[in-house]
């Protein structure tokens, strides 16, 4: 287990050595937030809209700021193997006595810890700006949400391993995994709650297991969720994971037999 | 000026020879967008079911506003954006801009142009398509001038673009390992897409005048949809030439701080 750690540590080592460029970005991407909430703010005062499917204007801003939230914990920007695959710097995780899969985790989880950590003092100012377009949750729901973030974090971690093994076979998958991404954000409430929606679309985007990305962990934490639906959520996620993992597992084993060191 | 028309044209001949080589990259770039469209008309349909306008645009209006933001960013992607990243990334990083600064030209728009992406003339025909379809829903009459003024602030607001771009990577002069600035403009594209008046005074001020992203569409869509303003127009006009001034200033005070190789 020390050598996992020691990945884990050299990866938030890494990360933190840039950390001026680093929290350049998390400002940046701030934005987003600021133009969402200007947005839903207008609409909700001049159409003097009490609430929309359910959710009230500070429901919305709050749902925004967990998306804030969620999105530093994006793996998209964390998880190398596809260039790595592709460069042949790959065949280093071939000659160590190490799971690729745990190396890989462990490096994502240092990137992403870092992410998290420098991004709380620029939530705090979120907060400090908008704060009384916001909620929070109490008690227990505290809990509930820290966990349903580590097993959404496990989910995109085995939905990206996926893409990335394509890598193998198909060459560089950098465009494709954008593209995934982003639908997947889409799809899972990134971009608004699912509720919005309304109708057979809701429903449809209800039964994929994108929600638990996104919508789900945001919902917990509008204590819009009862704590029977939540353990029931927990369940899925970890069948949803094992099948990503299941998945990932074939493709990458079945894509290392392509492999051939040299890089492009 | 002929011979920088010479240096696009031969480095988008490059651009599409390279680009006809990765069909399978071109594809998924082009996927994206389409996809990017489809999600952003679900966002305006989520957000029209619940308003019958945003600051008093329609639906289309809004359509209009974000496809014309795309149509600017495009035009600089397809000419400029690899140029301008490649200054945060390797350019200054790696010393290379000493191959830019030993040729005849201005250094700035040498290397700036130096790297287009062909590709991206696709994404700008299927934005062009989507304005052309949202001006015909708008419900609104459009005369002559009006057209004549959104195609005059376009040029201008081209322009005013690059110079944005341009300041976004110049601190990399000062702080070699700065990637985030790379994508800086593609962050703050997001105030682009709405009407002005959604927005809170402080980030009106802080994207319409200090840093006016913000100008570059809404006041071009305001021209076309509304009676064009004198004064805007001038406002465009002015702020372009300030921003001119402001960064042919900073380009030359940070080239006074490249060290060359491995600054």
């Amino acid at each position: 287990m020390k050598k996992y750690y020691t990945i884990y540590k050299m990866a938030f080592k890494d990360m933190m050595a840039f950390k001026g460029d680093f929290i350049l970005s998390i400002i940046f991407n701030m934005a987003f937030f600021y133009v969402y909430f200007a947005i839903w703010k207008n609409i909700y005062s001049t159409g003097d809209i009490n609430n929309i499917a359910d959710y009230t204007l500070k429901n919305t801003i709050t749902y925004y700021f967990i998306t804030s939230l969620i999105y530093r914990l994006d793996l998209t920007n964390s998880l190398y193997m596809n260039w790595e695959v592709w460069t042949g710097y790959f065949t280093n995780y071939l000659m160590k006595p190490a799971s690729i899969t745990l190396n890989y985790l462990m490096q994502t989880l240092g990137d992403v810890s870092v992410t998290f950590i420098l991004y709380i003092p620029f939530a705090a100012f979120i907060y400090l700006t908008v704060s009384k377009y916001m909620s929070f949750p109490t008690g227990l729901y505290w809990l509930y949400f820290a966990i349903t973030l580590v097993l959404m974090l496990a989910m995109s971690f085995f939905i990206n391993m996926i893409m990335h093994s394509l890598v193998f076979k198909f060459g560089d998958q950098e465009n494709n995994i954008s593209l995934v991404n982003y639908l997947i954000g889409f799809l899972a409430g990134g971009f608004f709650p699912l509720a919005f929606l309304g109708g057979k679309i809701s429903t449809l985007f209800h039964l994929l297991p994108f929600k638990y990305l996104f919508d789900f962990p945001c919902n917990i934490f509008l204590m819009k969720i009862p704590p029977v639906d939540i353990f029931y959520g927990w369940a899925m996620m970890a069948i949803w994971i094992l099948i990503f993992y299941f998945i990932s597992k074939i493709i990458f084993q079945k894509g290392l037999k392509h492999y051939t060191g040299t890089g492009r | 000026m002929r011979k920088y028309w010479r240096i696009i044209w031969i480095s988008l001949k490059n651009s599409y020879t390279r680009d006809k080589m990765i069909p399978g990259y071109v594809i998924s770039g082009l996927l994206f967008q389409i996809f990017e469209i489809l999600v952003t008309i679900v966002f305006f349909n989520v957000i029209f079911n619940s308003t019958e306008s945003l600051a008093g645009w329609n639906f289309y209006q809004i359509l209009f506003l974000y496809a014309f933001s795309k149509i600017i960013i495009g035009v600089h992607s397809l000419f400029t954006k690899k140029g301008i990243q490649s200054i945060t990334s390797e350019q200054i990083r790696y010393g290379q801009l000493d191959f830019y600064l030993t040729k005849p030209v201005n250094p700035m728009i040498l290397v700036t142009i130096s790297q287009p992406r062909f590709y991206y003339a696709f994404n700008i025909l299927l934005y062009i398509g989507v304005t052309i379809f949202s001006i015909i829903k708008s419900g609104i009459a459009i005369g002559a001038m009006n057209v004549f003024w959104l195609l005059f602030l376009f040029v201008i607001s081209i322009v005013l673009y690059y110079f944005l771009q341009v300041i976004t990577v110049i601190p990399t002069f000062w702080f070699i390992k700065l990637w985030s600035l790379q994508d800086l403009m593609g962050k703050l594209n997001g105030f682009m897409r709405y009407p002005m008046n959604i927005f809170p005074s402080f980030l009106k001020i802080a994207f319409f005048i200090a840093f006016p992203v913000m100008a570059t569409s809404y006041i071009p869509a305001v021209s076309l949809f509304y009676a064009p303003r004198a004064s805007s127009i001038m406002f465009m006009i002015g702020i372009t030439v300030v921003f001119y001034f402001i960064t042919n200033w900073l380009w030359k005070l940070g080239l006074k701080n490249y060290a060359s190789a491995s600054s």
